[in-house]
């Protein structure tokens, strides 16, 4: 792979580097019904003493702190992609206002943000390479060139590398791996899992960061986001299926050995949901979002069909006569909707083989996940009992955020922590010309002494 | 042949369409005003951007500590640099605090001297000079009892300022004991202390007051008092105490009677002269001068003309004969 194209993340990367050196970053969610803005104060010492004791980073959470945090509504966003850059901009500066306001006590102002990105038709492609190592004993240039060795995924036009991470290193054919240096060995084999996106909306949000006067430290697909949060180590490590139910499209991803390896969205969301009770309840979209929260859910038992609830149609909302149905026949409505999603996250995973993945579990997060009886319905289609994903905790979070719908926003605080080690953080492979020679010897007499 | 182009004056020449309307046409509708689309409730980037520029440390310190600091510098630095200015505040500063002090709240109410004689109270009021409706702000209480305390007779005084408006003297008066003939002739009041109280005017006024003379004499008041104290039978008798050479007194009586006393033991010595005169009226002999100055040796002057009749009695004692 080229790594000159991967220039924009390795500033990325040394924006996280200073934000962690100054202690304070800003994590923000774009989401397609809510923007979610959290203020972190960073302990730079505790950070690193936790990088080199733990590698694994369990004892991370201290070192973490949220000292603000806001949710605002998002306009412009559809789909996790941006429509109204202007929109998107005001309700940016809005949540980081308002998040600036609430840590501004505990740090100054932010100017390195994490960003999530839900958008853009996420498509996951694994390549693998091998190579002789030069010395029989891996260093970090064999690192460099199998990295460099993998074959490029077929990005497609417009498309651009969002993620690509070196998922699997072994060394003749030892696998489970985690750090190969000084490892004897002939053969260094990567496998490597890249997710693309459309290249134009991420330039987009990137645009809109911009904008803001903020510095992008990182863009990080949001289910992705999501799992690292919603998921328990042992989940990630013994495979599970982190399915992110947002508002604009649905989208899961898949986690095995400790790191991600397939990312899939599907384009029905909590707010088709919506739709659907205004279009075919003919009511406004506001009281159809109402009545789906309060009392929306998929399962109808008996008792439904005689709640009645206020369902008033498009006009009639303050005449007193107005329109009342049964919650059964809401559900009736609702029910469709999720039964599809349901099925094409279940088509997807079939065709990804991840239902053959032996003790994988199923966690259902993001803010459609709340709704009553999701968790059976997935059970019935997917034919295994999902748990329902909260974020993990870190320090000061927000009860009002530390819901199943805050799930990404938490996950790019434990990305901000811990980032995976994603292509761009190796080093580009060099030929060994003489001046790499004398700077290869002089870099082996400065780590050897 | 006739033309038959129509005479038109080319200015009558109108396009069949014109954009122009005169001003008869009618006035154009306003254009409808559409509902701008309602914007997301985010701050504007102006908004922003000062917002977050106000959260950097420097730029909130700047503008609220520095800044400030220095246009205040600058501007006391004008002011007090252009003397015009600074006689304009000074004026009005002063005109301030006039009209402060002049408010009825200040005023003195009133002036009571406790304590010493009804002329000293007077005096101390002369001296003092509070008319009522003085200021109290500008009154010094300790200036004020200095300038009490400078008048001989009082001894001590206490000047208060009470909440209600008065100032309240109090004085110690001092007494006078003795009267001192001072080397120029006046006539003036000694405490005990020797400490002058005034001019006494006449003898005659003060005639229950011993008059002492001499180099010295105030300071030995006390023992003036002393010795008057262990013979007060002598007072009607007697003129004056000199202090002679500034360590003994002598005792000036009427008709040109002198009573010596030693530097020490003179209270004795009195006393002693005294129990004579009570048993052999010594003070009503013809004697001039009693000399007590040798304690073992109390000598007697006599006139000449007693001492004469004195050796004629004894004379004739001698002779065994008869007074003729």
């Amino acid at each position: 792979m080229n790594f000159a194209q991967f220039m924009p993340f390795r500033n990325m990367r040394s924006r996280l580097h200073l934000a962690i050196k100054r202690g304070r970053l800003a994590v923000l969610d774009i989401g397609s019904s809510k923007i979610t803005c959290l203020v972190l104060k960073l302990d730079p010492a505790r950070l690193a003493e936790a990088g080199r004791n733990d590698h694994l980073g369990t004892s991370l959470f201290g070192a973490i702190e949220v000292v603000g945090g806001s949710t605002v509504q998002s306009r412009g966003v559809r789909r996790g992609e941006i429509v109204d850059m202007d929109e998107v901009c005001r309700s940016i500066r809005l949540a980081l206002l308002n998040s600036e306001k609430m840590a501004a006590p505990k740090v100054g102002r932010v100017d390195q943000v994490i960003v999530s990105f839900s958008g853009g038709k996420p498509q996951s492609f694994s390549t693998t390479a091998e190579v002789e190592t030069e010395t029989g004993q891996v260093t970090e240039r064999d690192i460099s060139n199998v990295l460099g060795a993998c074959p490029p995924p077929p990005v497609g036009e417009a498309r651009q590398i969002l993620h690509a991470q070196p998922v699997e290193l072994s060394v003749d054919h030892q696998t489970g791996i985690t750090d190969p240096r000084g490892m004897t060995g002939h053969k260094l084999t990567v496998a490597m899992h890249v997710l693309t996106v459309d290249a134009r909306p991420l330039s987009n949000l990137m645009e809109c960061i911009r904008q803001c006067d903020l510095d992008l430290a990182g863009v990080v697909a949001a289910p992705y986001a999501s799992g690292l949060s919603a998921l328990v180590e042992d989940e990630q490590r013994t495979g599970a299926v982190c399915i992110d139910m947002g508002g604009g499209s649905t989208s899961f991803s898949v986690f095995l050995r400790d790191h991600l390896i397939c990312v899939e969205q599907i384009r029905y969301g909590g707010d088709h949901v919506t739709n659907d009770i205004a279009a075919g309840l003919l009511m406004r979209s506001a009281a159809a979002e109402r009545i789906k929260t309060f009392y929306g859910g998929v399962i109808s038992t008996g008792a439904d069909d005689r709640d009645l609830i206020d369902a008033p149609r498009i006009g009639e909302e303050e005449s007193p006569n107005r329109r009342q149905i049964s919650r059964g026949m809401l559900i009736g409505v609702i029910r469709p909707r999720v039964e599809e999603t349901f099925r094409l996250v279940r088509q997807r995973l079939v065709e990804l083989g991840i239902t053959e993945m032996p003790g994988c579990s199923i966690v259902l997060t993001g803010a459609a996940s709340q709704m009553p009886g999701v968790d059976e319905m997935a059970t019935r289609i997917m034919g295994r009992r999902p748990r329902i994903g909260r974020p993990i905790r870190i320090a000061g979070l927000p009860q009002s955020l530390a819901g199943p719908d805050f799930s990404t926003v938490v996950g790019l605080a434990t990305y901000a922590l811990r980032p995976h080690d994603e292509l761009w953080d190796f080093a580009a492979p060099r030929p060994l010309s003489a001046r790499g020679r004398a700077a290869e010897m002089f870099r082996w007499l400065k780590t050897s002494w | 042949m006739r033309e038959i182009v129509p005479r038109i004056a080319p200015d009558e020449v109108r396009p069949a369409f014109n954009p122009k309307p005169g001003p008869e046409a009618r006035p154009k509708a306003p254009p409808e005003v559409r509902p701008k689309a309602r914007k997301s409730p985010g701050p504007s980037k102006l908004t922003y951007r000062l917002s977050r520029a106000w959260a950097k440390p420097i730029v909130r310190n700047a503008a609220l500590v520095y800044l400030p600091l220095v246009a205040l510098a600058i501007a006391g630095w004008r002011v007090a640099a252009d003397d015009g200015w600074r006689g304009m505040i000074e004026a009005r500063f002063v005109s301030v605090v006039e009209q402060i002090a002049a408010r009825p709240e200040f005023a003195v109410r009133g002036v009571s001297v406790f304590g010493g004689s009804d002329q000293l109270q007077a005096d101390v009021r002369r001296a003092l000079d509070i008319r009522p409706g003085m200021s109290s702000l500008k009154l010094d209480v300790e200036e004020l009892r200095h300038r009490a305390e400078a008048l001989g007779a009082v001894e001590k005084a206490t000047v208060q300022f009470d909440p209600q408006g008065t100032l309240r003297i109090t004085v110690v008066e001092r007494i006078a004991v003795v009267l001192f003939r001072r080397a120029d002739e006046v006539l003036v009041m000694l405490d005990k202390g020797g400490v002058e109280i005034g001019p006494a005017g006449r003898r005659a006024d003060h005639p229950e007051l011993p008059v002492i003379l001499g180099a010295g004499a105030p300071d030995h008041v006390g023992e003036v008092i002393a010795l008057l104290g262990g013979a007060p039978g002598i007072m009607p008798r007697l003129r004056a105490f000199v202090r002679v050479g500034e360590r003994r007194w002598n005792l000036e009586l009427d008709r040109g009677m002198t009573i010596m006393l030693p530097q020490t033991g003179a209270v004795e010595a009195l006393s002693r002269i005294m129990a004579l005169h009570y048993g052999e009226e010594l003070l009503d002999r013809d004697i001039v001068v009693i000399d007590m100055r040798l304690p073992g040796r109390p000598t007697l002057r006599m006139k000449p003309e007693a001492a004469e009749t004195y050796q004629i009695r004894r004379a004739v004692a001698a002779l065994g004969g008869e007074d003729t």
